[in-house]
C-alpha cells in the first residue's frame, strides 16, 4: 500500500493586483449574459440562486389572518412529512409563528393536520432518482414457486420441517398437560 | 342578584367544532346540533353561526374512521357558562368521535376558509388517512 505520491499541481498565482486590468475588461450587457455561465459573477449568483428575502407573510395590512379551520394556508407551512417549518425557512416573524404553531396544533387535534405522515423509504429513494414508485403487483402463480400461495396446513404439520416454534399448531402445546387450567 | 350575576358575566365567543361518525345516519347529524343548539339556550347563550363542512377525509384514522362529518358551531356565551355540560355531553356521545371548543375574539361574518375551499371544489390538498390501515 506504498502511496506514489502525486505530482503536485501548483497554481501559478501572478503577481497580485496586476491580473486584471480594470479598463481592459468590457463587460458585456446584463441581458446578453446567458444565466450561471460558471463565472463567478457575485451579483448573477444573487439573483438566480437564492431568494429574495421577504417580510413575514401573515404581517402587513393585506395578510391572511392565522386559523387553524385553514388548512390550505397552514399546509404551507409545514414540511411533506406533517412538521412545522422552521421560522428561517418561512421568514415568519416570532409573534405570527406563535400564533401559527398553535393553530397548526389545533388542527392536528382536529385531524385537518397529520401529525406525521409515514416516510416511505422506497418512494423517497425513487423520488431522489427521480422516478415514480408504484407498489410491485402481487405476483402471478406460477411465476417464482416459494411466492405461489402456501398451501394448507397439513402438509406442514406431518412433515414438521425446521421445526419453527411459531408454526407448531396450537394442540402439540397442551397434550402434555390434559386438564389443567 | 341574579341581574348582577349576569352584569358581571361578558359574553364570550366560543367555536366548537366536533366530528360525527361516518357511519351513522344524516339525521343523527342534526339530531346532535339541536341538542346541543338547545343546551345552549337552556344557559342564555347564543349560537351565533353553524356551518357543516361535510364528510371529510380525515388526516389520520380516529377510532379506525378514516372519514367524519365536520360541523362547527359558533358561541356566545356568558362567561363561558354551560361550555362544560356542552363538553360532557359530546364526551359521552358515542356518535361524536372528536371535539374542540376554542375561546375566539369574535366570529367573522364570513364562511370560515374551510367552506371557501370547498366552494372552489378542489381536494388536491386534503390529507386523507393513509389506505393501509
Amino acid at each position: 500500500m506504498a502511496m506514489e505520491p502525486l505530482p503536485v499541481q501548483r497554481k501559478t498565482t501572478g503577481p497580485k493586483g496586476k491580473g486584471k486590468g480594470k479598463g481592459k475588461f468590457v463587460r458585456t450587457p446584463r441581458e446578453e449574459r446567458p444565466l450561471g455561465n460558471g463565472k463567478y459573477t457575485p451579483k448573477l449568483l444573487g439573483k438566480a440562486y437564492f431568494q429574495r428575502r421577504r417580510g413575514c407573510p401573515f404581517s402587513g395590512p393585506k395578510a391572511p389572518r392565522i386559523d387553524y379551520k385553514d388548512v390550505r394556508t397552514l399546509t404551507k407551512y409545514i414540511t411533506e412529512y406533517g412538521k412545522m417549518m422552521p421560522r428561517h425557512l418561512t421568514g415568519v416573524c416570532a409573534a405570527k409563528q406563535r400564533e401559527l404553531a398553535q393553530a397548526i396544533k389545533r388542527a392536528r387535534m382536529l385531524a385537518l393536520l397529520p401529525f406525521a405522515v409515514r416516510a416511505d423509504p422506497k418512494a423517497d429513494r425513487a423520488e431522489r432518482e427521480g422516478r415514480e414508485w408504484t407498489p410491485r403487483p402481487p405476483r402471478e402463480r406460477g411465476e417464482r414457486g416459494d411466492f405461489a400461495p402456501r398451501e394448507p396446513r397439513e402438509g406442514q404439520r406431518e412433515g414438521q420441517l425446521e421445526g419453527s416454534y411459531e408454526r407448531r399448531p396450537r394442540e402439540s402445546v397442551h397434550t402434555g398437560t390434559p386438564g389443567s387450567n | 342578584m341574579a341581574e348582577a350575576t349576569k352584569a358581571a358575566q361578558p359574553a364570550t365567543h366560543y367555536e366548537l367544532t366536533y366530528i360525527i361518525r361516518p357511519d351513522v345516519p344524516t339525521t343523527q347529524i342534526d339530531a346532535v346540533a339541536t341538542k346541543l343548539t338547545d343546551l345552549v339556550k337552556k344557559h342564555k347563550g347564543k349560537v351565533a353561526k353553524t356551518e357543516q363542512w361535510g364528510l371529510r377525509p380525515m388526516a389520520y384514522p380516529i377510532n379506525k374512521h378514516k372519514k367524519g362529518y365536520y360541523t362547527m358551531l359558533g358561541l356566545t356565551l356568558n362567561g363561558g357558562e354551560g361550555l362544560p355540560e356542552l363538553e360532557n355531553q359530546l364526551k359521552l356521545s358515542d356518535d361524536v368521535i372528536r371535539f374542540m371548543s376554542v375561546k375566539v375574539a369574535e366570529h367573522p361574518k364570513e364562511p370560515s376558509a374551510m367552506l371557501k375551499a370547498k366552494t372552489r371544489g378542489s381536494e388536491g390538498d386534503d390529507f386523507s388517512a393513509p389506505a393501509g390501515l
